[in-house]
């Protein structure tokens, strides 16, 4: 599959990527609105942009209850069904990254869908911060911390082994 | 009407008061926006002789029509106002991200009125708009202030704040946007140290819309492919404005030692292409939306001033603060811009008072109860480190270069008024105009004083087969890129007058229209006519230009300016440059030149004054009856 690798020292801070992304995702200018955020370090001295990389755990995939994330076929992207959405925020919660967002406008999650396959903000940015790149393997960005710290219902759901009884042991 | 958001922010410091004014679509038409309303604003708010540091002048703010889009290179500002140091109009252009917020807010322009007795900023988010206590900001740095403003507001907010220079009204002070882009010259950051506004924070999360999206992101790539091809801009990338200076240095146009050479031995030193290969550069920084990113960000734990970092150094910088001083220690200079961006300091004027006093001090005019222990001495990196902050805080002599050169060469004395490098009161930016003729005129013309930020010509230097087109198209003989010649500067210097308005009335970046010429006024006015769905022709848009230069040139006039305030520096005018023999900016040369300028204008060639038929011709009559009522229309005219 193809997803988005950031390369920090190339960003400039100009803000392209979230103008266009936030023209993609409402048709007008508003960066608040962009599924891609850039943060500034240091006082306004580096920046990156970020985003979902979409990840192997898809953990808001998991967490939804309504079944509302899903993986779009042609890309491998992790997509929100805008409709199924009851707007309860938990993907919010779980994505470790930050990624998945509520839009204030109609309370339902948002995220990068990569564009249908055209992502924008690869398109537009002039530095190439953010490429758009063909993985051998989905990401699996827990890596070893999972196993290093005995995690096991983390490891669990990174097997894609996921089962509601053992979250349950792990609560109560 | 698109991104053009109709809507002006009114604050009033003295009884706190908020209002908003809607602004018709027609203003854009006849003004476009940015720039040109902002200076439409300025002639209706400020009475005729209002005291610049007086409760009276308004502090204008206007982001570009197209600020907020993702419109390549649109992301510049301008703040317009009378200036402290000339008495003269004065508009300035700033980048950061701050004209962005404005529009994201909701507004296009924000009027600051009045003055406030204690120190206050102004909070900005949406339609909350609050003016609030800054007693705990005053007397902070620019970087301090930033910093405290986004712990307590949040990082989104974007910040424009004085230093201590504008706190003490020093006469170049800036006000600084993202704490590393600076708003400056003729001292506007006074202007806002003079109504205790310590800073305007603007946070936006509204939407800016496009009125006919498929046309416009066809403009957006047709722009995007013209700077791709565009040679000059991936050198800015890589190297920075400064990595324009080695070029310069062997056209022998590279002012040093307060402008007596033409010629730096070590310029390599302190050149962009340098500070990039040492890695003193750690970043390319961009301006709102801009693809180039010609902004640097440099960091060093130097040897004799400890870490530094700043935005910066650009070109104005290393030659102000090195060439023009005989200073080749890159940490020197990055110490030195460092001091300016924080302290809130023009660093072009900074670097000129600096260097003016190495040469009195050469001719032995200073006494040494002015030199307070320092040698003043050309290269003398100690010299220039503590005169910077001693002009930001008023200290010992700094208290005297705090009023600008001219009025420093008063108290000085002796002959130091003819290397004082300015005219109109404003210390002349780093162009060898002896051997650019076009940018002679255009600095001698322009209201604000002689820079490079209302004409800059860089087409008459020919180097570029896109600028050679261009002065062909104006001219009509390519043989006119030519910097040393005089004829046909009139015919260029209007051409680029006009472009510049547009270019700064939509928000564009002056690179796009001056450097290699990628976003052409054709492209402007398509611009413009995508972003806000207004029916206008490119003929009409550089009209529009024409009618907002004749309104700043008229601000001026109202003020009593005539022929003899359109001139160079005394150094420029009387001693030929030492690189090029017989290159001077004679009286003779520039009365011919100006003489050229004002026919073409169609203004009054004895006084340089705008006549009522041309007034009128712009749909300036309103204009025309107030200088008529003041006496100030050419003598034919007045009744």
């Amino acid at each position: 599959m193809r997803t988005l690798r950031i390369v920090p020292q190339k960003c400039t801070g100009c803000d392209q990527c979230r103008l266009v992304c936030s023209f993609v995702q409402m048709g007008e200018f508003q960066p608040s609105h962009a599924v891609i955020k850039v943060r500034s370090f240091e006082e306004q001295v580096r920046f990156s942009p970020y985003t979902c990389f979409q990840c192997a755990e898809a953990w808001c995939m998991k967490a939804c209850p309504v079944n509302a994330i899903t993986i779009d076929p042609n890309t491998d992207a992790r997509v929100v069904v805008t409709p199924a959405c009851v707007g309860c925020a938990l993907c919010t919660i779980i994505c470790p990254y930050g990624t998945i967002y509520m839009n204030p406008t109609n309370h339902k999650a948002t995220k990068c869908n990569l564009c249908h396959g055209a992502p924008a903000c690869v398109k537009t940015c002039p530095t190439g911060a953010i490429e758009f790149v063909e993985l051998e393997e989905p990401q699996d960005w827990t890596g070893s911390w999972a196993e290093e710290n005995n995690q096991p219902f983390l490891l669990a759901l990174a097997r894609g082994d996921y089962n509601p009884e053992i979250q349950k042991e792990r609560i109560l | 009407m698109g991104s053009f958001l109709g809507v002006v922010l009114h604050t009033d410091l003295a009884n706190r008061k908020v209002w908003r004014e809607e602004l018709p679509p027609a203003w854009v038409l006849k003004y476009l926006g940015g720039r040109g309303i902002n200076a439409r604003m300025l002639w209706d708010l400020a009475p005729q002789g209002v005291n610049p540091l007086g409760p009276d002048n308004p502090l204008i703010f206007g982001a570009g029509v197209l600020t907020g889009t993702s419109a390549p290179l649109s992301g510049r500002s301008t703040v317009t106002t009378r200036s402290p140091a000339t008495g003269w109009y004065v508009k300035s252009s700033v980048g950061g991200h701050v004209g962005a917020a404005l529009k994201f807010a909701g507004y296009d322009h924000l009027v600051i009125h009045g003055q406030s007795g204690k120190p206050v900023y102004i909070l900005i988010d949406d339609d909350r708009v609050e003016i609030r206590s800054a007693v705990h900001l005053w007397g902070r740095d620019t970087r301090q202030t930033t910093m405290q403003i986004h712990a307590d507001h949040g990082p989104e907010f974007q910040v424009a704040c004085i230093g201590p220079a504008g706190e003490n009204l020093v006469k170049f002070a800036a006000i600084m946007c993202n704490i590393h882009s600076a708003a400056a010259r003729a001292g506007i950051g006074a202007v806002m140290g003079s109504k205790h506004l310590k800073a305007i924070a603007i946070r936006g999360r509204k939407p800016v819309s496009i009125a006919d999206p498929k046309r416009f992101w066809e403009m957006v790539w047709e722009a995007r492919r013209n700077l791709a091809a565009t040679p000059s801009a991936r050198q800015k990338h890589n190297f920075g404005t400064a990595g324009g200076m080695l070029a310069l240095n062997e056209l022998k146009a590279n002012p040093t030692c307060n402008f007596r050479r033409g010629y730096f031995p070590e310029t390599y030193q302190i050149s962009g292409q340098r500070m990039t290969q040492d890695h003193y550069t750690k970043n390319a920084e961009a301006c709102y939306s801009c693809v180039v990113a010609c902004k640097r960000h440099t960091e060093q734990n130097t040897r004799d001033f400890g870490w530094v970092s700043s935005g910066g150094p650009e070109f104005e910088a290393v030659s102000s603060l090195g060439a023009g001083t005989a200073i080749s220690d890159i940490e020197t200079l990055l110490k030195g811009n460092e001091l300016c961006n924080i302290l809130g300091l023009d660093v072009i004027s900074t670097g000129s008072l600096i260097q003016w006093m190495m040469e009195n001090s050469e001719h032995g005019l200073l006494t040494p109860e002015m030199k307070e222990g320092l040698t003043f001495d050309w290269g003398d990196s100690q010299t220039l480190v503590t005169m910077v902050r001693k002009i930001a805080y008023r200290e010992g002599i700094g208290d005297v270069l705090a009023e600008g050169v001219r009025h420093a060469a008063q108290v000085i004395g002796g002959d130091s008024w003819k290397w004082a490098i300015e005219a109109k009161g404003l210390e002349q930016s780093r162009v060898e105009t002896r051997s650019a003729k076009g940018y002679a005129l255009g600095f001698a013309v322009n209201p604000r004083g002689p820079d490079h930020l209302h004409t800059q010509c860089m087409a008459e230097f020919g180097h570029r087969p896109v600028g050679v087109e261009l002065i062909e198209k104006i001219t009509g003989d390519r043989k006119y890129a030519n910097p040393y010649l005089t004829e046909k500067r009139a015919e260029i210097v209007r051409w680029h007058e006009d472009a510049y308005v547009l270019d700064d009335g939509l928000g564009f970046c002056s690179f796009a229209t001056s450097v290699d010429f990628s976003i052409m006024p054709r492209l402007m006015a398509g611009f413009l006519r995508a972003a806000t769905g207004m029916e206008v022709s490119e003929d009409e848009t550089m009209f529009a230009g024409r009618r907002v230069v004749t309104l700043e040139k008229c601000f001026n006039v109202r003020e009593g300016a005539d022929r003899s305030d359109d001139c160079l520096p005394w150094r420029l005018m009387n001693e030929p440059s030492p690189d090029r023999p017989g290159a001077m900016n004679s009286k003779e040369e520039l009365d011919g030149m100006l003489d050229e300028y004002y026919k073409a204008h169609g203004w009054d060639l004895r006084t340089s004054r705008p006549t009522r038929e041309i007034l009128k011709m712009l749909e300036l009559d309103d204009v025309a009856e107030q200088l008529r009522a003041l006496g100030r229309l050419p003598e034919e005219d007045a009744q």
